[in-house]
């Protein structure tokens, strides 16, 4: 673990940067920085919303918030499968949107030092390779950067 | 300053919102003082104290240049009280403090921003100075103006003033007849009071009121114009005086020793005494004024709509309570009873709430008074604002978006509406414009009105521009009135050559429309050329909670303000017309209504597709009629309005109507469904 020396600052990003939970999709075990996850919950009632993009699955009550919720298997082009009681719902919160991304399951929050990043190059791109900013190699695992920002951008109207 | 932490010291808070008020209160206080042209003793002392609690408090908190400005108008005005008269310089003196408040303002919002308070009144300063050195220089008795006098501030404005029996040796009474065909009687009366005014240490008129007076006219012309005068003069110069302006049929001059002619007398003198006690109070008759010594407690917006949030999931938990199926099955009166007053309870409970948040339109709209009177001055046009209605409360987010509009407004009524004083002469109206202000209850809305009655719109220069800006196709012909209105409200239009200090880039209107939309309302626009122009603007009272009718199409649940359902029936098959390009029509009572598919429009799988197995139910879009084709009807509630997540009603297109969502009784969500918006 690296030595955090005369920092002093207890900001709350700092400490979280490199900070990253991982989930499982489909085959891949995928990375999301953790400053912008709020909560993870299990699979609930979720209501449909008319004439949106079909990745969005619905809307879900969380504690009387109205959440939009995203099923990640649709937008990042991979089969869907259907819900059960595993399957998980991050919630994140970039930007003041708040969104919940439907994965796998999730894996684990850990620290990924800026230095293993690589750059993600793939010789096939594939639709998920848009929200895939880098890739990193911990323990012979590869995890799979990904950014929240790409995942809710670009998806509405307005820039 | 000192850079403190980002969390804002709360003194700051509490400096900067009481000296806004404060400043407030200063603006009120000079622009009646204006108005009415004189100032009184308890004028004076409200302002000095004014000044003087922001000059400590802006020293307290290092903030030297609100400091100094601050003390050099309680400078001028200890200086005015010990002269107890602003003497010659009456518009001068309101013009600084004026300046002086723009500018503590101006350093208050810096503050607020986080910036550096920088920047002096250099030149304002030197101003009061000059002032004071003209003030203290010359210590005569006013000539020029009308004196001073206690008028209490529980006066009502039209009332005569109480004389002074001091200098003036002779009094008269002088009673004055214009010519038949002079026309414009109150003008003729002014002047003469112009021409005399400075040969009397007091002066009285009856009307009193010359110029806001729509009857002084027909008052002057059967009554004749009476003045009361005390002066050196002897009577002879006097009526030569008199004699000498113009269209004067008569003038009789007596001796008078006058006193105050009505009943007001008696009570002015009674109101004097129990004014100094009540003169902490703001007695006018706007009472909404904030004085700070009424009980009153500033509250966080933030403390609020947490208050807000809460009382709506009570209401939603109660409602939940009432409607869950097993719930209801129980056979326990007393359960039943207790829900039952729990939910008359969180209604009253929520009727409160909503009123915390209200606040009566009457600050939005006395702001606008500063502004008239600025732009009046800039513009050199004599314009009187007309304000009703002010007691109106709307939600305090509705009145915090409505001042920028109607600033706006205000503004483009008196660039471009009102016509300079000699155009509306020519055109038989008075010189003074109307700018008109009205805020009203209508349904759950809110109504307000700025109207004007100047020139009006010009529909061939609106329809030549739109066509310019490719807004309409040249050929079409038949477009209606308000539709060619409403074009100015399109970003960039404006039919001005030259854009100038105050309008001509085209983005005003656009700016209201935005402002207005952003709140839920509703602006149209109307006109008659030469009359004026009316610009009404509906706002929904309730931001919050509305009650609704809950439908079900297929498997998700709609909700429709109850306000604009008017009917729901089950269509009979020989009712339904379909036209040749396939819309669906109904008949009722002889009309023909349009049916809208919700399960098609909105891509829901439902079994019911049959019109005569589901319900209609007509609803109003936009001052038509349409019917909208859903299963069945579920229930009506009360539902607590939560807007879509911006990340959504991103993705919906425009004409979706899906306007909001909320949480029903039973935990799920339903949209809700702006009729006007389908």
């Amino acid at each position: 673990m690296s030595y955090i020396e005369g920092n002093n600052n207890l900001d709350d990003e700092s400490t979280l940067k490199d900070r990253y939970l991982t989930f499982h999709l489909a085959d891949d075990i995928l990375a999301i920085e953790i400053r912008y996850v709020t909560e993870i919950i299990s699979m609930q009632a979720i209501t449909k919303v008319p004439k949106v993009a079909d990745f969005v699955e619905g809307v879900i009550n969380l504690r009387g918030k109205i959440i939009p919720v995203i099923n990640i298997r649709t937008k990042f082009n991979v089969e869907k499968i259907d819900f059960d009681y595993q399957t998980n719902i991050i919630i994140v919160n970039y930007k003041d949107t708040i969104v919940g991304l439907i994965i796998d399951d999730v894996d684990e929050v850990l620290t990924i030092p800026h230095e293993d990043i690589s750059d993600y190059n793939p010789e096939r791109k594939t639709e998920q390779d848009n929200y895939i900013t880098g890739v990193a190699k911990i323990n012979n695992d590869v995890k799979l950067i990904v950014s929240c920002k790409k995942i809710l951008d670009g998806d509405s109207k307005t820039v | 300053m000192d850079d403190f932490s980002s969390e804002r010291d709360p003194l700051l808070d509490v400096f900067i919102f009481e000296t806004n008020q404060l400043l407030e209160q200063l603006e009120d206080i000079m622009l009646e003082v204006e108005k009415d042209d004189t100032i009184s003793e308890e004028h004076i002392n409200e302002i000095f104290r004014i000044m003087h609690t922001i000059k400590g408090s802006a020293s307290m908190m290092s903030y030297d240049s609100v400091a100094v400005v601050a003390h050099k108008i309680e400078d001028l005005f200890f200086k005015i009280r010990e002269n107890k008269s602003v003497g010659s310089e009456f518009s001068n003196v309101c013009d600084v403090v004026f300046e002086g408040g723009d500018f503590i303002k101006g350093q208050m919002e810096k503050i607020q921003n986080g910036e550096e308070a920088a920047g002096t009144a250099d030149s304002l300063i030197q101003r009061i100075t000059d002032l004071l050195a003209k003030m203290s220089g010359t210590d005569e008795p006013p000539k020029n103006e009308i004196q001073l006098e206690d008028k209490p501030e529980s006066a009502p404005k039209q009332e005569d003033y109480a004389p002074k029996a001091e200098s003036g040796k002779n009094k008269f009474a002088i009673t004055i007849f214009f010519d038949d065909e002079c026309k414009m009687e109150n003008v003729r009366a002014f002047s003469v009071v112009n021409s005399i005014e400075k040969y009397c240490s007091e002066i009285l008129s009856k009307p009193k009121e010359l110029f806001d007076n729509p009857t002084c006219n027909e008052v002057i012309q059967k009554e004749g114009f009476a003045l009361f005068i005390a002066t050196d003069l002897n009577q002879q110069k006097v009526e030569e005086i008199v004699k000498k302006q113009m269209c004067v049929k008569s003038v009789e001059v007596k001796e008078d020793d006058f006193t105050l002619h009505s009943k007001e007398a008696d009570n002015d003198n009674n109101n004097k005494a129990k004014g100094v006690a009540e003169s902490g109070k703001a007695n006018t008759a706007t009472s909404t004024k904030v004085a700070s010594k009424q009980s009153l407690i500033n509250v966080n917006v933030d403390k609020l709509d947490a208050l807000m949030d809460f009382v709506g999931e009570i209401v939603i938990t109660g409602s939940m309570l009432e409607h869950n199926p097993l719930i209801k099955g129980i056979e326990l009166p007393v359960l039943h009873k207790n829900i039952d007053r729990l939910q008359k309870l969180t209604k009253e409970l929520q009727d409160v709430v909503m009123s915390v948040r209200m606040v009566p339109i009457a600050s939005v709209f006395h702001k606008m008074n500063r502004i008239v009177r600025d732009m009046s001055k800039e513009l050199n046009k004599e314009v009187e604002l007309s304000i009703s209605g002010e007691e109106t409360e709307v939600d305090k987010t509705v009145v915090d978006n409505l001042s920028d509009p109607l600033m706006h407004l205000v503004r483009n009524c008196m660039d471009h509406g009102l016509e300079s004083a000699e155009d509306r002469i020519k055109a038989g109206k008075p010189a003074k414009g109307t700018v008109s202000l009205k805020a009203m209850n209508i349904g759950s809305n809110v109504i307000v009105t700025v109207s004007d009655d100047g020139r009006g719109l010009d529909k061939d220069k609106i329809i030549k521009k739109a066509i310019e800006k490719k807004l309409i196709a040249s050929d079409e012909t038949d477009i209606s009135d308000k539709k060619i209105y409403s074009l100015i409200l399109a970003p960039g239009f404006s039919t001005k050559e030259q854009v100038t200090k105050f309008s001509g880039r085209g983005v005003g209107m656009d700016v209201v429309k935005q402002n207005i939309e952003s709140i839920n309302g509703g602006i149209s626009i109307d006109s008659e050329p030469g009359k004026g122009t009316i610009t009404k603007i509906k706002i929904p009272l309730t931001l919050s909670i509305i009650e609704g009718m809950n439908v079900a199409v297929g498997d998700l649940s709609f909700i429709l303000p109850i306000t604009s359902i008017q009917e729901s029936f089950r269509p009979k098959a020989k009712d339904i017309v379909t036209d040749p390009y396939g819309n669906e029509m109904i008949l009722i009572r002889g009309k023909c209504c349009n049916v809208v598919r919700l399960h098609e429009k909105y891509g829901i799988d439902t079994e019911v597709k049959n019109l005569e197995e589901g319900i209609l139910i007509t609803v109003e879009n936009n001052n038509k009629l349409v019917c909208l084709f859903v299963d069945r009807i579920i229930g009506d509630q009360q539902i607590v309005i939560k807007s879509l997540p911006k990340y959504l009603s991103d993705m919906l297109e425009e004409d979706c109507g899906i306007a909001g969502c909320t949480i029903l009784g039973d935990g799920g969500i339903g949209f809700i469904i702006n009729t006007n918006e389908l």
